[in-house]
């Protein structure tokens, strides 16, 4: 059993206020957990404040592993609000790259610098981190295993061709049934990463995939990803359920309906089931 | 005189059903007088505020108080900065104008954030202020800007946090978002993790730092039409957290008493504050304001105030 849940659905920037109530104004940021209730982290957006909360209030001693996808500070400016960081004994570990000048470590570190955050320091959170950077190979986490995933990857490219920095990463989930594809940006501008990327999220049960635009010509090369595209991946991959996420913080509840009514659509009649994730969506399988 | 908050909760943007009415965006003040448009902080707030200017060619002020998140976040997603056309003058302390650029300008960089519009469109000027400690009896940077008239003061904050007084013709508002309350602790760049002892004793010298920075925000606020001030915290809330550099309901009604300000705005709202708990807090304390002749409202994002 696997268990997803939406914390925050945005790109780039929160947006509060009536317009985003059904799907929800905060940054990325999704859970996953199995039945050990070992959880995931899916980045560490704004709607990172909440599930500190609801950590705080239910879990005694809290431990999970974060996957950052991408070294931007929208997918990482709720670190300083995870209320269970300021508890002794807690444990966390981290997966992402980070900058080419200061590494993941490096670039978590400088958001909490003195000018730009009352923390100051990542020792000041007294919870127990570890940093890491994705080098290909997977990593166990409970009942999952988890391979990291570099977008930008063409062919011809030697496996072990360096991760480069502040690139976006997607992640695959699996158990040995089950497996879930977390990718909310992708660069792929020239379409050579294509074959490679329907390989990757071959067979999945869930992908998360980013609908920042709708995919309309002129809306590419942002590196984010369009609903046009996850509509495209999906199918050729075979993948079960298009959970679409990372809206465009210009696009109020009414614009994503219809971008998701647009998905449903482009799938005609394939089995392919298609959700725009809301915060609170819990999809369990 | 024209004021409207863009963003009024500190911290972290709160979006969903419990902030719709008061908002969840974070600090972003509008004040408008003829044709000058001064934009104060760049909070979550300044992309609805942008969404509304551009893409009109003009020319836009934005006064930074300090660089904390909360304060800045919005900046690069401002949505006149790609228009060309557009000219925009970001004042900032001195001594934080380097690390600015760094975090939202440099395309080249992903430090932090890849400039989301690659470079801006717009042509961007920055301007530093001195604002030197009030203890030294040296009176913070004043300067114009079109028609406004700016003044400025240090605030008890961590890492130092800038109050803005903005006046035109007879009228005023005064921006003091982020400050304590300037008697029992005196923040300066070092870290503090948790309260202070409750024994502990101001140095002599630390007392006077605190009167002196606390008198020269009363007289930059004196007679003020509008003070808008640090709420962050509840009375219930403060004896936990004096170290967070944030004041409640009752430290920003002292000080409106005596700067003797016309009306206080209660700003930077805690995240977990809700539209009902605002609501409570806002009636509670207009009557004891109102008991010193001073208007309160508790700050509401949209909300257009005409001086």
């Amino acid at each position: 059993m696997i268990q997803v849940r939406f914390w925050g659905v945005r790109g780039d920037i929160a947006v509060p206020g009536p317009e985003t109530i059904h799907y929800g104004g905060n940054t990325l940021c999704t859970t996953v957990t199995d039945v050990q209730d070992a959880l995931c982290i899916l980045d560490a957006g704004t709607g990172l404040t909440a599930l500190g909360r609801e950590r705080m209030a239910t879990v005694g001693r809290d431990q999970a592993l974060f996957l950052v996808s991408h070294s931007h500070w929208t997918h990482t400016q709720g670190i300083g609000f995870y209320a269970p960081f300021f508890v002794r004994g807690n444990t966390y570990a981290f997966y992402g790259l980070g900058t080419d000048e200061l590494g993941f470590r490096g670039f978590l570190e400088a958001q909490l610098a003195p000018a730009l955050s009352p923390l100051h320091t990542l020792n000041h959170l007294v919870a127990e981190l570890a940093f890491h950077e994705p080098t290909g190979e997977p990593l166990a986490w409970g009942s999952m295993t988890i391979h990291p995933y570099p977008t930008w990857r063409g062919p011809g490219a030697p496996a072990d061709e360096t991760w480069q920095c502040g690139r976006p990463v997607a992640y695959r989930l699996s158990q040995p049934d089950r497996s879930l594809v977390y990718l909310p940006r992708m660069e792929d501008p020239a379409g050579q990463c294509w074959e490679r990327l329907v390989a990757f999220c071959r067979n999945a049960d869930v992908l998360i995939h980013g609908a920042y635009h709708d995919g309309a010509s002129g809306q590419d090369g942002t590196g984010h990803t369009s609903a046009r595209s996850a509509v495209r991946l999906a199918q050729q991959a075979g993948v079960r359920q298009l959970v679409l996420t990372c809206y465009n913080p210009l696009h109020d509840d009414e614009a994503i309906d219809q971008m998701v009514d647009m998905c449903r659509a482009l799938a005609g009649n394939s089995p392919l089931q298609i959700t725009g994730a809301w915060e609170g969506l819990v999809l369990t399988f | 005189m024209q004021i409207i908050c863009w963003g009024v909760r500190g911290s972290v943007p709160v979006p969903g059903p419990a902030t719709c009415r008061y908002g969840g965006n974070t600090p972003c003040v509008e004040v408008c007088a003829g044709d000058t448009r001064v934009i104060v902080d760049a909070g979550t707030g300044i992309f609805p505020l942008g969404r509304r200017l551009a893409p009109n060619p003009a020319h836009y002020d934005l006064l930074l108080s300090h660089l904390h998140w909360d304060h800045i976040q919005g900046l690069p997603f401002f949505a006149p900065l790609r228009h060309a056309g557009v000219s925009l003058t970001i004042h900032v302390p001195v001594g934080c104008l380097s690390l600015l650029r760094e975090l939202v300008f440099n395309a080249n960089c992903h430090r932090y954030l890849a400039a989301p519009f690659g470079r801006p469109a717009a042509d961007i000027q920055f301007e530093t202020f001195a604002c030197p400690a009030p203890e030294n009896r040296v009176p913070g940077a004043r300067w114009s800007i079109g028609e406004i008239e700016i003044g400025t003061v240090n605030l008890n904050h961590p890492g130092h946090s800038v109050g803005f007084r903005l006046s035109t013709a007879g009228r005023s508002v005064v921006y003091y978002s982020d400050t304590a309350p300037f008697d029992e602790i005196l923040f300066g760049s070092e870290y503090l993790g948790q309260a202070p002892h409750k024994d502990t004793k101001l140095a002599g010298a630390e007392r006077e730092r605190l009167a002196a920075m606390r008198q020269a925000a009363i007289d930059l606020a004196a007679g003020a039409d509008l003070l808008i001030f640090d709420s962050h915290l509840t009375r219930q809330e403060y004896p936990q957290f004096p170290h967070y550099g944030h004041s409640t309901p009752d430290h920003a009604l002292e000080m409106a008493i005596a700067a003797q300000v016309r009306e206080l705005v209660l700003f930077h709202h805690a995240p977990a504050r809700s539209d009902t708990e605002l609501a409570k807090l806002e009636e509670q304390y207009r009557s004891m304001a109102g008991a010193h002749g001073v208007a309160l409202r508790a700050a509401r994002e949209g909300e257009r105030i005409n001086l």
